[in-house]
């Protein structure tokens, strides 16, 4: 065995530059195939993979007759009458969400550290268990405390860090636009790569706290999404972004994102006949006016279509082709190489080597080549994905949730243990014929002569 | 020990067929010192090939100590060869970059002898050839004699019963090539069967058998008739 191995060296050594090119060539394979294969995985994750088929995104078209076809995942978002009307007669549902965007300056009460801009939304407390919400310390609020705009809310653990050092801050209060609120929860959303609760699929910022949405009516916390007013009410768009709380909630204006979370097909069956009864009604009323009303679309749906990113897959089925151009040339500098060791071989072949040694010799060379080539290839994948994260962050010009981002540039070691095993193997493909060259050469062929 | 009945050996490219060998007859006797002459391209090396196993054959029978070796698997043919057989070659086609001791290991290891056996083996074929106190230099350190006196080292460390030399002495001086002569002299004389090739009708006259090969055709001549052979 020592023996082998110290022909195997012997072997490696013979054009040892041919090594490192067939390492390098290896390494970038594999960094181009792992990076962009780590980032697609990542893209096309599904959030809540248990029940994304439960999870429905509710809308109701209430756009004029002559407004242009669109497509469903571009359906207004919901009026707080509707909304209002849906929570308080629908037929039953495991969890049904209301949410909007709102963003503010939190700061904690003694100025100790510096203020913070966060992306926030207003929701009821059903939130949390419809994103399955790790909490790190407390719970959401009370259904209590939400009847009553209490000024409660939940932050995540990125602030808790920011504002507390990462202590358990449940119970202590923190400024939001100079009003004191008490922290119920602290919650790690990272589990969400992705912000799907806002419709957005956004993976660059996440939200970084909740409040209940009857605080933000109450006080008035400005809404920061898109309101899709009717024509003849777009002039009081701005109004009712910042000032006109009632004004907003009697007009036809969606900026509600609605969910539904149903047990089983019974239930959501139940709930959408009872919503088309209520959107003909409605549209009997003068308040709709297409024929189809009601649109849902499931939450593995929807992440079929925003995970459907043409650049990513693009750019993954590149990666797989570059690899395998870098396994053929591989393949082919290890054919020149072994070519070029045909006089040693067949030398060997004269003094009684068997086939089977030459093969074994030219073997482990492969296995050892392609093992150094497969570990730079990792630690240049995980260089890849550093620099991808950083042209995110760039790309967003160092507004996005570093953490959030690292999740999604983070090396995934399912994604590894596929990309080694799919290198491994090719190697081992590029490596065959080679070997099989090398080691079906006659004894002393070279040899005729000087 | 050897025994070739209608031998023949045609090499076929895409252009030409070459019958380097044509219907060889021959018997060699244990312990005989057989020396190869003929003109250059008359299939010396081929018949060395055939005799060591290293090239396979159309037609005929060949038989080694009595084992026809027509039709044996590739494991076997590189265990015969290595066991019974040593090659000089006709250049030395030594290891460059391994010194002398790792050169003349290499058939040993082939073998799968341990590391103390092999190095006793080493040793003492290293001292046979008077290269024992260099024996961690590496090849291009040696002169041309040296050099094939390592590689016949080499054929002598597995202790063969059959040394097939290919013009052992061509890249030789005169003076160098008596010595490496002398060498295979001695080793014959202590049981080994040698067949030789050359072209010096001087050292071929030092065997005490000699064939010719002319256009495939193998046959025994005089010694009287070394002379008048042009090579
Ligand atoms: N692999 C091969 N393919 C085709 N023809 C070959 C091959 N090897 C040898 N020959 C031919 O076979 C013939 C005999 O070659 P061989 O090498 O045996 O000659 P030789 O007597 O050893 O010559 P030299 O004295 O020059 O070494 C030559 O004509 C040669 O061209
Ligand atoms: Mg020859």
């Amino acid at each position: 065995m020592s023996e082998l191995i110290k022909q195997v060296l012997h072997s490696l050594k013979h054009k040892k530059n041919l090594n490192i090119l067939m390492v390098f060539t290896i390494a970038i394979g594999i960094a181009l195939m792992t990076t962009m294969m780590t980032i697609a995985h990542q893209e096309l994750k599904i959030s809540l993979p248990d029940k994304s088929d439960n999870v429905h995104l509710i809308m109701l078209d209430n756009r004029e007759l002559d407004a242009p076809v669109q497509e469903v995942y571009a359906m207004p978002r919901t009026t707080y009458k509707d909304v209002e009307n849906i929570f308080s007669s629908n037929p039953g549902t495991l969890n049904l969400v209301r949410l909007w965007e709102t963003r503010f300056i939190a700061e904690p009460e003694e100025l100790t550290v510096r203020p913070m801009r966060l992306n926030a939304s207003a929701v009821n407390n059903q939130l949390f268990d419809l994103m399955e919400m790790p909490f790190i310390y407390g719970n959401a609020w009370s259904l209590d405390d939400q009847k009553n705009s209490k000024a409660v809310i939940v932050i995540d653990k990125t602030v808790n860090d920011a504002f507390f050092g990462g202590a358990n801050s449940v119970g202590k209060r923190i400024l939001i636009e100079k009003k004191p609120m008490t922290i119920v929860g602290v919650m790690d959303i990272s589990v969400h790569p992705k912000r799907f609760q806002n419709r957005n699929f956004s993976t660059r910022r996440n939200d970084q706290a909740f409040i209940p949405y009857t605080f933000a009516l109450e006080n008035n916390l400005n809404r920061v999404a898109r309101i899709a007013c009717p024509k003849n009410q777009t002039a009081n768009n701005r109004l009712y972004r910042n000032n006109d709380v009632a004004g907003l909630k009697a007009s036809e204006c969606g900026f509600e994102v609605l969910w539904a979370e149903f047990k089983d097909k019974k239930q959501s069956d139940a709930f959408f006949t009872w919503l088309n009864a209520y959107a003909q009604k409605n549209k009997e009323m003068g308040r709709f006016f297409q024929d189809k009303i009601v649109y849902a679309l499931s939450l593995s749906q929807m992440m079929a279509f925003y995970g459907d990113n043409d650049w990513t897959q693009t750019l993954a089925m590149l990666s797989y082709l570059l690899f395998a151009v870098c396994i053929v040339n591989t393949s082919g500098i290890m054919l020149a190489k072994f070519q070029s060791k045909a006089k040693l071989v067949s030398l060997y072949r004269a003094l009684g080597a068997t086939k089977n040694y030459i093969v074994k010799i030219h073997f482990f060379e492969v296995i050892i080549i392609s093992f150094i080539g497969i570990l730079l290839g990792l630690v240049l994948s995980k260089l890849g994905l550093h620099i991808m994260y950083e042209i995110a962050r760039y790309q967003s010009d160092y507004l996005s949730d570093p953490k959030q981002l690292q999740a999604l540039y983070s090396i995934d070691w399912n994604m590894i243990i596929r990309a080694a095993s799919i290198t491994t193997f090719s190697v081992i493909a590029a490596g065959i014929y080679p070997i099989w060259r090398i080691s079906n050469l006659a004894p002393a062929s070279q040899l005729r002569g000087a | 020990m050897l025994s070739m009945k209608h031998v023949s050996k045609i090499y076929r490219t895409d252009l030409i067929e070459t019958h380097a060998l044509s219907d060889v007859n021959l018997e060699v006797a244990e312990g005989d010192f057989v020396s190869v002459t003929g003109p250059s391209g008359s299939g010396k090396t081929t018949f060395l090939n055939l005799a060591g196993m290293l090239e396979t054959f159309e037609e005929g029978d060949y038989l080694l100590d009595g084992e026809n070796i027509k039709g044996l698997s590739d494991n076997r043919l590189s265990r015969l060869r290595n066991e019974k057989i040593g090659f000089i070659f006709q250049g030395f086609n030594l290891i460059s970059d391994l010194s002398l001791y790792d050169n003349v290991e290499v058939p040993l290891i082939f073998r799968g002898l341990n590391r103390a056996e092999r190095k006793k083996r080493i040793e003492a074929s290293l001292e046979v050839v008077g290269l024992a106190s260099r024996m961690r230099h590496l090849p291009n350190q040696l002169s041309g004699g040296q050099q094939q006196r390592v590689a016949i080292a080499r054929a002598l460390a597995g202790k063969p019963r059959f040394l097939l030399a290919d013009e052992p002495t061509g890249n030789l001086d005169s003076l160098m090539a008596r010595q490496v002569m002398d060498l295979l002299q001695d080793i014959n004389k202590k049981g080994t069967t040698i067949i030789m090739v050359t072209h010096d009708p001087e050292l071929a006259r030092r065997a005490n058998r000699n064939i010719q090969i002319l256009d495939g055709q193998v046959s025994d001549i005089q010694q009287s008739q070394l002379t008048d052979m042009a090579v």
